[in-house]
């Protein structure tokens, strides 16, 4: 194992937030979505797009459940567009836009796709459940090193039947109808639609913008691996818990700067465990308010951490915070400050966005107010 | 990633063995001004024309998952000897490929488009991060594990994204693999540090 300590790096500028489009299974914008969060509503009906016979739910965060799905290059254009994503660069050249999508035949298309009507470069990413995270760590250190002034971050899944088929055979979805992170009695996740556009920019390029005024500021961000099996998380997250440590590292902060953590929280047992393990190693007496608000709008799989990301820059700017929906019985191995029955005003301080993946892989976002 | 018109690895050893280490003679050096980087160590899929992948246990239907284990083994046995890694820095997994792993996403649409059952195994390897965790336990290197897929055609772009995470602090090397399924099934290893 490694005997190194993590480096910061060189010298950081500010990296901000000029702009967030969401559509979500709330409908679109970030306040519908923060709204949902905030009171603790889940979003998931039965789904109508496709079949769910034979599954042990039929149920989905999905923004409609019409017999056809949204298109979901026509729901990236739309969030680009109303992220400000699509003014283009002054000189006129073709901007980066990476792009986190489901690894599979279907990225290729819908990326050309994007080009075309964009005039952006995708360049896609597609590990799983840190798939967005790592974009957004990626085009922080790209703005922070000073080798770009802007960075657009993209990111979607809309619930579809083969992933919900594989889950569903993997026996990952909650046969309740519910996600209840932390929880005891947590069956598992379910699946929610996501389509998220992030620009990221440094100040002198969010002034030029005229207008625009920043959402928030990534403060610290890191991307950690855990070493320990092919899908299962480190027992005790370990390599979450140094995600964490980096990311304050990078921010020039300490735990106790934290006041706020969205957690990955999908509701499976061990993944559960193994994040409350490090928020524990991170925070050894006492966490700061925590939720997941995956029990509200389900896991968006690749696209599920631009959307906490969105919904942590909205916690910042509501000062509340959202609830921690499902939860029926504390779980001895979870003891968290969880957010339960009612959101709770939020002190000032960082909020921590965390994810974890297959592969052990793990990320942490630390977002400040603007 | 398709099959490259030029290996974006240029990778030299064609023998697999004896293993072999490069420490001393750089292959080559990335382009990229922000962060040059020397192969310490490369592997490539196939070798010869009996290559033949040793199948994974744990993981079914699909020759993507073997074809990215064995050229990464591959790569690393050349600079380690047998796994796990010992003493190695932080090391990051980059896997890139543009198509992903073709044949475990055409057995799932097939289980779904004729209603049988899906097999359990494909929830596991339903994405590309779950044969970087195998390697990533089999060898204890504990960096980053990101996978990529269209839109880092050239080898710039990738030594590029695999220099940003050794720049940012979060690797001190990274194994960058690329991998496309086939017929034929091609890959390559590379072993990279400042």
């Amino acid at each position: 194992m490694t005997p190194t300590a993590p480096r910061n790096g060189p010298p950081r500028r500010t990296v901000l937030v000029g702009g967030i489009g969401v559509r979500s299974a709330f409908g679109p914008g970030l306040p519908a979505l923060l709204d949902g969060a905030l009171a603790g509503r889940p979003a998931f009906v039965p789904v109508g797009r496709f079949s769910t016979a034979g599954h042990r739910t039929d149920l989905a965060a999905v923004a409609d459940d019409a017999a056809e799905p949204p298109s979901l290059v026509d729901q990236l254009v739309a969030v680009l567009a109303e992220a400000g994503a699509l003014d283009g660069r002054p000189d006129g050249a073709p901007e980066d836009l990476l792009l986190a999508l489901h690894g599979d035949r279907r990225a290729g298309p819908v990326a050309q796709e994007i080009a075309e009507r964009t005039g952006l470069r995708p360049r896609v990413y597609t590990g799983a459940c840190v798939a967005a995270a790592t974009a957004v760590a990626d085009a922080t250190a790209l703005i922070a090193s000073g080798r770009r002034e802007r960075v657009l971050v993209a990111a979607g899944y809309l619930v579809e039947p083969d992933t919900f088929a594989v889950f569903d055979a993997g026996r990952a979805l909650a046969g309740d109808g519910a996600v209840r992170p932390f929880s005891l009695g947590r069956q598992g996740m379910l699946l929610g639609d996501a389509v998220v556009a992030v620009v990221l920019e440094s100040v002198p390029s969010l002034r030029r913008s005229r207008g625009r005024n920043p959402l928030a500021r990534i403060a610290g961000w890191a991307r950690t691996g855990d070493a320990h099996h092919v899908c299962r998380p480190h027992p005790e997250g370990v390599g979450l818990a140094r995600a964490v440590r980096i990311a304050l590292a990078r921010a020039g902060a300490a735990p106790d700067a934290i006041a706020y953590v969205n957690a990955n929280g999908a509701g499976s047992k061990l993944g559960d465990l193994a994040e409350a393990a490090a928020l524990r190693t991170v925070f050894p007496t006492g966490t700061p308010p925590v939720s997941s608000t995956k029990s509200v709008h389900g896991h968006a799989l690749e696209a599920s951490a631009l959307l906490e990301l969105a919904v942590t820059v909205g916690v910042l700017q509501a000062g509340s915070l959202p609830v921690n929906a499902g939860w029926q019985h504390p779980d001895p191995g979870c003891p968290l400050d969880l957010v339960l029955d009612h959101p709770r005003s939020a002190a000032p301080g960082l909020a921590l966005t965390l994810n974890s993946a297959f592969g052990g892989a793990n990320t942490a976002l630390l977002v400040a107010a603007a | 990633m398709t099959a490259p018109a030029t290996d974006p690895l240029r990778t030299t050893s064609r023998a697999p063995d004896p293993p072999q280490t490069t420490e001393t003679d750089p292959l080559r050096t990335a382009s990229p001004a922000h962060h040059p980087l020397r192969v310490l160590a490369s592997a490539a899929w196939p070798e010869r024309p009996d290559d033949r992948l040793p199948p994974i246990a744990g993981f079914v239907e699909s020759s993507f998952n073997p074809l990215v284990a064995e050229t990464a083994d591959r790569c690393l046995l050349r600079h380690y000897g047998p796994p796990p890694a010992l003493g190695a820095p932080r090391t990051a997994l980059l896997l890139a490929s543009a198509t992903g792993d073709t044949g475990t996403a055409d057995a799932l649409a097939l289980a779904t488009t004729t209603g049988r059952r899906v097999p359990p195994l494909l929830f596991f390897q339903s994405n590309p991060n779950a044969v970087l965790g195998h390697l990533a336990a089999r060898w204890q290197l504990d960096g980053p594990v990101v996978a990529l897929g269209p839109g880092f055609d050239t080898e710039d772009e990738l030594l590029d994204r695999a220099g940003l995470l050794i720049e940012d602090g979060d690797a001190e090397q990274v194994l960058l693999i690329t991998a496309a399924q086939g017929p034929p099934d091609r890959a390559t290893a590379a072993l990279l540090t400042p």
